[in-house]
């Protein structure tokens, strides 16, 4: 029964499964299959409401989260070269747009992956995100920051956000 | 000859990538922002080496490869996001170094205030 | 071609070697964990060079393994990390 209403996740396993050995055949598949299914019988995940799919805002993500993984790679690359040793940092305080845990989960991970940000410190009862900044020169750039956040927020709602 | 010189731009500026990341490791100043060195950087640069090299592949090889591709990218963020929250729980961040600091803003506004509640 | 496959050998293994430096010098045991998994994800590119090279694919299977050890590995240290602090 675990497995069964579990089956996205035994999907999932399959096509790593599949991945890891490069070719697609009967024996393969159904070997994947077997070796997912008790994989999630004999470690259940939580089950959680089912992610919405969402192919088309799911994309934009995913090319949106590429090109900040790109840009912040080179403005940290840049604050390297640049500034080296006498690099400058901030802790800004970003307003939560939901109370939902799983995005807010999405959203600290993908902080991760934006231009010199890292997530340090959620406070939910507060509904904000402590968010850890490389290259703040100004106590201005704080507001770019919490804009930037913004957008990435919505973003993620839009994708992975629960009907209401 | 064309997937010969696409495959070479993205593994040369895979290993800048790379090169430039570890170069952060050692010239910043503190922990977090070593940390983004080497989580950006580094995940840039594996996944352009991945994908130069994914080309030169036939297409069985690259599918296995576009998975090492996703687990980096998911893995990445988690492990920046552990060890800057070890860094910040245990001490080792420089607060005096930051430029604006909006948690110690709250928390000496929490301890005025005489409560904790929030902080965890 | 084997000039620029020399070239990004060349890059990686200099990255390779600042890391160590990093993990040498510390300060800090985390530190020294971000800098060892960047020197994991520089083995994994390497080998992905090997792969580029030879046009052979029979180790792909490891460079995944490898990755995921790594992660594993690095979760875990930090996590030890903050339990040392708490028990001191």
């Amino acid at each position: 029964m675990t497995v069964v209403r579990r089956w996205p996740q035994v999907l999932w396993l399959t096509v790593v499964w599949v991945l890891l050995w490069g070719t697609v055949s009967v024996k393969i598949v159904v070997g994947g299959i077997l070796v997912a299914a008790a994989v999630t019988a004999l470690f259940p995940l939580p089950l959680l409401p089912r992610l919405p799919f969402r192919p088309w805002a799911l994309l934009q993500l995913g090319c949106y989260l590429l090109v900040d993984l790109v840009v912040s790679g080179v403005q940290v690359a840049w604050e390297t070269l640049r500034h080296g040793p006498r690099a400058q940092a901030g802790i800004v305080a970003v307003p939560l747009l939901t109370d939902s845990e799983r995005i807010t989960t999405f959203v600290a991970a993908a902080t991760a992956l934006t231009p010199g940000t890292v997530v340090l410190q959620i406070d939910r009862a507060g509904g904000r995100l402590y968010v850890y900044t490389l290259g703040l020169r100004r106590p201005d750039d704080a507001a770019r920051v919490r804009r930037q956040m913004e957008r990435l927020q919505e973003r993620m709602v839009r994708t992975v956000g629960e009907e209401r | 000859m064309i997937t010969d010189v696409v495959s070479a731009v993205f593994l040369l500026l895979g290993a800048l990538s790379c090169l430039l990341g570890a170069l952060g490791l050692v010239r910043l100043p503190d922990l977090p922002a070593r940390l983004q060195a080497a989580t950006k950087p580094q995940t840039l640069g594996l996944l352009l080496i991945l994908l130069g090299t994914a080309i030169r592949l036939d297409f069985e090889n690259a599918a296995t490869l576009i998975l090492v591709i996703l687990f980096q990218a998911v893995t990445a963020p988690v492990i920046s996001q552990i060890v800057a929250r070890s860094a910040y729980r245990t001490g080792t961040l420089d607060r005096s170094a930051l430029v604006v600091d909006e948690l110690a803003e709250r928390m000496e506004r929490e301890a005025r205030e005489g409560g904790s509640a929030g902080r965890k | 071609m084997n000039i620029v496959f020399a070239l990004v050998l060349g890059m990686l293994a200099a990255a390779a070697v600042i890391s160590v430096v990093r993990v040498l010098r510390g300060p800090g045991t985390l530190d020294r964990i971000a800098a060892l998994d960047v020197f994991v994800v520089l083995i994994v590119a390497a080998s992905a060079v090997y792969i580029a090279i030879y046009r052979d694919g029979s180790t792909i299977p490891l460079m995944a393994a490898v990755a995921l050890v790594g992660f594993v590995g690095s979760v875990t240290a930090a996590r030890l990390v903050e339990r040392w602090e708490r028990h001191r």
